[in-house]
């Protein structure tokens, strides 16, 4: 982590060069969270990355702002060529590892700003989390995961989160549900109020009740309750050894399987259903593990906060957004389903 | 000699018992109790082990099946009946006097047949904390005596959690075509405790109310012992094969709860436990005090 930054005056704002990203939203803007300024940045190639990116860690920097950068490997390098000697004062994280599933992204920034803004201090991160290449399944997850941040830092005293989205290369789809999903946008240098957020309501309502794909009529069955969730881990050691996970991988499944199973049954009616099967992908093959029951998720933030060390409850799908490469949490009237994936490596 | 269990050392054979050895037996049936307690009082008496049984009844049991050419010396000897229920330590001290007695007289050494009902002989039906509890100190006295211990426990008294949870900490499981119980806990010795098998939501509870024996019993004594403040007590975990998120905080809760007397080392973890212990942010400093080695 960088190292803190000294205390700043009081309302040493931060206007950027060449947008006004300080002026106040208009008339008609939607309400700007309490401290939180979340942006989209739509860029096209690799030049219009660093021209938006580089002025914004300058500021912080120049700031005395800790600020994080979370993008994918090859974006690194071009920011860390740009920045100079500079580079050694940010922190930077490869997004394709450490927001490979992006359930468990909004913890890492969590953890990053009680470390670096303890005192709630102004703070900075850069975070491509939808990059080319992720799944269909994973541009699900990062757009609930865009949505979750409004939720989880609405509330953050200072706090200010620039988020890429490489216009050129991404499906189209995906680059304008940004305007959804994010309060603020930037564009063509200028930081403007998103017309199409949908709001901090209407997000956490819609966000747990969202249709998964089918399963398919090949995978595996198993009905589970209280005193037989060995068998539910048997069963997904069989898999992880027909697809190939390796030993490390396969007791990361298998404990998270087993969390969420243990969550059937203490919070979903005593029982609930496992089924898994095997994908076969470009990418290779994976598990794939999901767990049903009766129970109702209220929470939209589930499994994305550190719980405290000692904390009764929560830990448990923590840990499953930590161990799993893709964790998908759907819940309503109808019941809960928790899907997990795991690539075999 | 016939197969008749499983348990997580091996599949446990009657004839494989070794002195120190603290064994469970899920009884499901009379005859079942008649046909392993002749296996287990014959294979005893083949071993030159001086042969006691505990409990209701076990002497028409017993005298109706030994072969003819065996002797019972000591049934029902006096002073296994002479403590309470639940007092570990006075039936130690027993084992302790009949085994350097028994020794005395040319035997290997003392193996003993409790039918468990015994305790319940005494109201109210104890609590399960409070038979891990007698359990776990009881298998850490026949350890340390180098007794054989076989403790019978019928369906038709405990109920079926009791009996799953009780057999966790006994080191070895007798009954045939029962599935593994989940976990193993017993005393290797001088503070040390073995844990195998799995622990999870099911046996949890369990897996506390033995930790607290370990740590509560082995603590105390390793202090007057060494005249240290802090005792160290040791949990092997080589034989774990799994531990779920509420194991590993059931482990780290009661480490914490006894504090400062009492210094957990975990010693011979899997690969796996140790990287889910750092995730879940145990190995901080002050955390839970648990030191992981090696």
């Amino acid at each position: 982590m960088v190292a803190p930054p000294p205390p700043l005056p009081e309302d040493s704002g931060a206007p950027a060069r060449g947008r006004d990203m300080s002026a106040p939203p208009g008339p008609d803007a939607p309400p700007r969270p309490t401290g939180f300024r979340h942006e989209a940045y739509l860029y096209r190639g690799e030049d219009e990355f660093v021209a938006g990116v580089l002025p914004f860690v300058g500021e912080a920097l120049a700031e005395g702002e800790p600020v994080l950068v979370v993008v994918p490997g090859p974006r690194i390098d071009l920011l860390r060529a740009a920045l100079g000697g500079d580079a050694d004062r940010v922190c930077f994280a490869d997004m394709a590892t450490l927001g490979r599933n992006p359930g468990r992204i909004i913890s890492a920034w969590h953890d990053f700003l009680a470390e670096s803004a303890p005192d709630g201090r102004r703070a900075r991160g850069v975070a491509e989390t939808a990059f080319p290449g992720r799944t269909e399944d994973e541009f699900v997850e990062c757009e609930r995961h865009e949505f979750l941040l409004n939720v989880a830092f609405h509330e953050w005293p200072a706090w200010w989160l620039l988020c890429p989205y490489d216009a050129a290369a991404l499906d189209p789809g995906v680059v304008a549900r940004t305007r959804h999903t994010h309060p603020y946008l930037v564009e063509d240098g200028a930081s403007r109020p998103s017309p199409e957020w949908v709001g901090l309501a209407e997000a956490a309502d819609q966000l747990l009740d969202h249709p998964l794909p089918p399963v398919p009529d090949e995978a595996a069955e198993l009905t589970f309750r209280d005193g037989a969730l060995r068998g539910v881990r048997e069963l997904v050691i069989q898999y992880a050894a027909w697809v190939g996970l390796s030993a490390d991988r396969t007791g990361d499944l298998v404990l998270a399987v087993n969390e969420v199973a243990a969550n059937s049954v203490r919070h979903g009616g005593g029982r609930g259903r496992l089924r898994v099967w095997r994908e076969d992908t470009e990418s290779g093959a994976m598990v794939v593990c999901e767990i049903g029951d009766r129970g109702r998720i209220r929470d939209p933030l589930v499994g994305r906060l550190r719980p405290a060390l000692f904390q009764d409850g929560g830990r448990g799908m923590w840990m499953v957004n930590q161990l799993c490469d893709l964790v998908q949490v759907r819940s309503s009237g109808r019941g809960t389903v928790v899907r997990l994936r795991m690539v075999a490596d | 000699m016939e197969d008749v269990g499983t348990g997580t050392r091996d599949a446990v054979r009657l004839d494989s018992l070794r002195p120190g050895d603290h064994v469970g037996w899920i009884v499901d049936s009379a005859e079942e109790y008649d046909r392993l307690s002749r296996w287990c009082l014959a294979d005893g008496a083949r071993c030159g082990d001086k042969l006691f049984v505990l409990g209701a009844r076990t002497d028409d049991v017993c005298a109706a099946h030994l072969p003819e050419h065996l002797t019972l010396p000591h049934p029902r000897h006096d002073a296994f009946d002479a403590f309470d229920a639940f007092d570990a330590e006075a039936m130690g001290r027993v084992f302790a006097r009949e085994t350097a007695a028994a020794c005395h007289e040319g035997y290997r050494g003392v193996r003993v047949l409790a039918d468990m009902e015994w305790l319940l002989d005494h109201p109210p039906t104890p609590p399960l904390e409070t038979l891990v509890d007698f359990e776990v100190r009881l298998g850490r006295l026949v350890a340390e005596v180098g007794a054989i211990m076989v403790c019978a426990y019928r369906t038709r008294r405990f109920d079926p959690l009791t009996v799953a949870q009780v057999m966790c900490v006994h080191g070895l499981e007798l009954g045939a075509d029962r599935p593994d119980r989940g976990f193993r806990m017993w005393s290797s010795g001088n503070d040390v405790w073995e844990v195998h098998g799995e622990v999870d939501l099911s046996n949890a509870a369990a897996f506390r109310a033995a930790l607290d024996t370990a740590l509560a019993h082995s603590g105390a004594p390793a202090r007057e012992r060494t005249g240290a403040r802090v005792a160290t007590v040791r949990l092997r975990l080589s034989g774990l094969r799994f531990i779920d998120v509420t194991g590993m905080r059931t482990l780290a809760l009661a480490a914490q709860s006894h504090r400062p007397g009492v210094r957990l080392v975990v010693q011979a973890a899997p690969r796996k436990f140790r990287r889910w212990w750092e995730l879940l942010g145990y190995d901080q400093d002050g955390s839970c005090g648990v030191e992981i080695q090696p």
